[in-house]
């Protein structure tokens, strides 16, 4: 017994040390700005650069007007999730649930900044009917591929890419990466939107018959990312004001934003006086 | 007929044993070589694409726009010494190409493997090459280098209980599960399937993070990670390496940057050219 007891403690320590290794992305985390500033906050109105879009979605652009969101019929109205994930200041909160029984994670949950709060289903569950209901946040599930934690959203409202208008349509699909390396955690944001896409995208769906070296031409995705480091303190998180003040929706809109403070009066509106 | 309770203890331990042979497993991997257990395969031509930040990197920005880069005083100072003609005139020309710089320029990469144990990047862009020794036993020698000295490692991606579960599961499959609890998708047959190579880079010359001066110093600290992410539906291919420069010299906090590249099917679109930084636009 004496001999075999050691030999027992190092096999079960060798038994146990790889379970050390799991990715964690829970916690709070705080945005970094080294990249793509302009276009994660107050975009100039017609700066498209860099992004894959059709002319209906330039159109589209080009007609958008953020001072709708200062009506009283839309002050509450979030940031949808293909823009709350990068939009500044961006700090998120992961948390992870689990169920009580098996302790097996179940599910992910990310508040942030901006947006609305938002599920990651990880238990395996389906993504609803095409004619389910679409919300500014989507349907979420995750699964876990190499280290990097793969997040399929759908049913996403009609929303936007910039504050400066870049739409997306109910039909975009968003994936992300998350992955962790250290104290940084990235996510890789990829929009697939057969409605914004240049040519060839319209009328394609998964499952349709090309080959793969023109798929490779086809649909082309907007690859965006929300880089984040940890950790900041729970006090940093700022969640999204109902209703929101006018004066925090772009520096870009300021000269609407003062013509709007002389025509409304309201003091439900909480504008600050910055003119 | 009883059992003795020795008996009991070597059946315990021979049961512990077989169950823990991915581990061992893994560890016999390391004797192989760094190509024979790559756990990602980023080799092939990728066209950068440029989402973000293009305004900084599709055209020379103006002198004095560091926008989002964190510099501090001294780096301030020098960049704004910043003198394209000097550079030109010194033979300076691939300052802006050099390691700390190279990814974030518009271009192709061509990555293969060189040998057992070094992948060889070229980028078109400056006709650059760069390569990442896998042999740590290596040591840099010669004069340091547009593209320094760079040792590579892969990092595998989680493993034991509880971790994330590795192959390629299922739509249906959930998360969590592994090494055969219920739930969990079935074992891969590779063990270090997935994860990332992570590259240091040391012994290289001062450059520039941008092509409007932003230096970086020889004495900085320059980590990457490449992945290939899973292939998307519409058939993308994506490799994504993230950059993080600690520079106490000329930034008061590491610079993180994270740049992607998408496949292609060839080399025809291959087009190597020397170092040149245009002018940036005048006027203010």
């Amino acid at each position: 017994m004496k001999t075999n007891g050691p030999l027992l403690l190092v096999a079960l320590s060798l038994m146990t040390c790889s379970a050390f290794a799991q990715v964690d992305l829970s916690g709070e985390w705080s945005n970094l700005t080294h990249e793509d500033v302009n276009h994660r906050q107050s975009v100039e109105i017609g700066d498209y650069t860099g992004l894959p879009i059709n002319e209906a979605a330039r159109f589209k652009a080009e007609s958008w007007d953020e001072a709708v969101l200062a009506t009283h019929e839309r002050q509450c109205i979030p940031h949808v999730v293909t823009y709350a994930m990068r939009g500044q200041p961006g700090n998120i909160r992961i948390s992870k649930i689990d169920d009580p029984d098996t302790g097996q994670i179940i599910a992910y949950t990310i508040h942030g900044t901006y947006g609305r709060p938002r599920t990651i289903w990880m238990d395996g569950r389906a993504h609803p009917s095409e004619y389910a209901p679409h919300t500014w946040s989507g349907f979420s599930t995750g699964k876990w591929e190499g280290n990097a934690l793969v997040v399929t959203t759908t049913h996403i409202k009609m929303g936007w890419i910039m504050r400066n208008g870049v739409p997306t349509s109910d039909q975009a699909t968003m994936t992300e990466h998350f992955i962790r390396h250290d104290r940084h955690l990235l996510d890789v944001i990829v929009i697939n939107d057969p409605s914004i896409s240049p040519s060839h995208s319209f009328g394609l769906r998964t499952g349709d018959s090309i080959s793969p070296e023109n798929r490779m031409h086809t649909v082309p995705a907007v690859l965006l990312k929300l880089p984040t480091r940890y950790r900041i303190r729970s006090e940093d998180m700022f969640p999204t004001i109902c209703p929101a003040p006018i004066h925090t929706y772009g520096t870009f809109l300021r000269n609407v934003e003062c013509r709007l403070k002389r025509l409304l009066v309201d003091p439900r509106l909480h504008i600050r006086n910055t003119c | 007929m009883p059992i003795s309770l020795s008996t009991r203890i070597r059946f315990v331990f021979f049961v512990l044993l077989v169950a823990n042979l991915p581990v061992q497993a893994q560890g016999q991997r390391g004797a192989q070589s760094p190509k024979s257990i790559a756990p990602l395969d980023i080799t092939g031509y990728w066209v950068s694409v440029v989402s973000e930040d293009w305004r900084l990197r599709m055209m020379t920005p103006r002198k004095g726009d560091y926008e989002s880069i964190p510099l501090n005083q001294e780096g301030t100072r020098v960049a704004n010494t910043w003198d394209l003609a000097k550079d030109n005139q010194e033979g300076l020309q691939c300052k802006a190409f050099g390691v700390g710089g190279i990814l974030r320029q518009p271009g192709r990469l061509h990555i293969e493997w060189q040998d057992e144990k070094t992948l060889k990047i070229d980028f078109d862009a400056g006709t650059q090459t760069r390569l990442l020794n896998f042999d740590k036993s290596q040591q840099a020698a010669g004069e340091k280098t547009w593209q320094g000295f760079s040792i590579a490692e892969w990092e595998g991606p989680a493993v034991g209980r509880g971790a994330p579960p590795r192959g390629n599961p299922r739509p249906t499959d959930a998360g969590g599960g592994g090494q055969g609890l219920r739930g969990g998708p079935a074992p891969p047959n590779s063990v270090m399937q997935g994860g990332s190579l992570k590259v240091v880079t040391t012994r290289f010359r001062e450059g520039y993070l941008r092509k409007n001066g932003v230096p970086y110093s020889e004495n900085a600290s320059i980590t990457e990670y490449f992945h290939r992410l899973p292939q998307h539906p519409n058939g993308d291919n994506w490799l994504l390496v993230v950059t993080i420069i600690e520079d106490p010299k000329y930034l008061s906090q590491p610079f993180y940057t994270s740049t992607q590249f998408k496949l292609e099917p060839n080399g025809s679109k291959f087009n190597p050219t020397p170092c040149k930084t245009a002018p940036p636009p005048p006027g203010k």
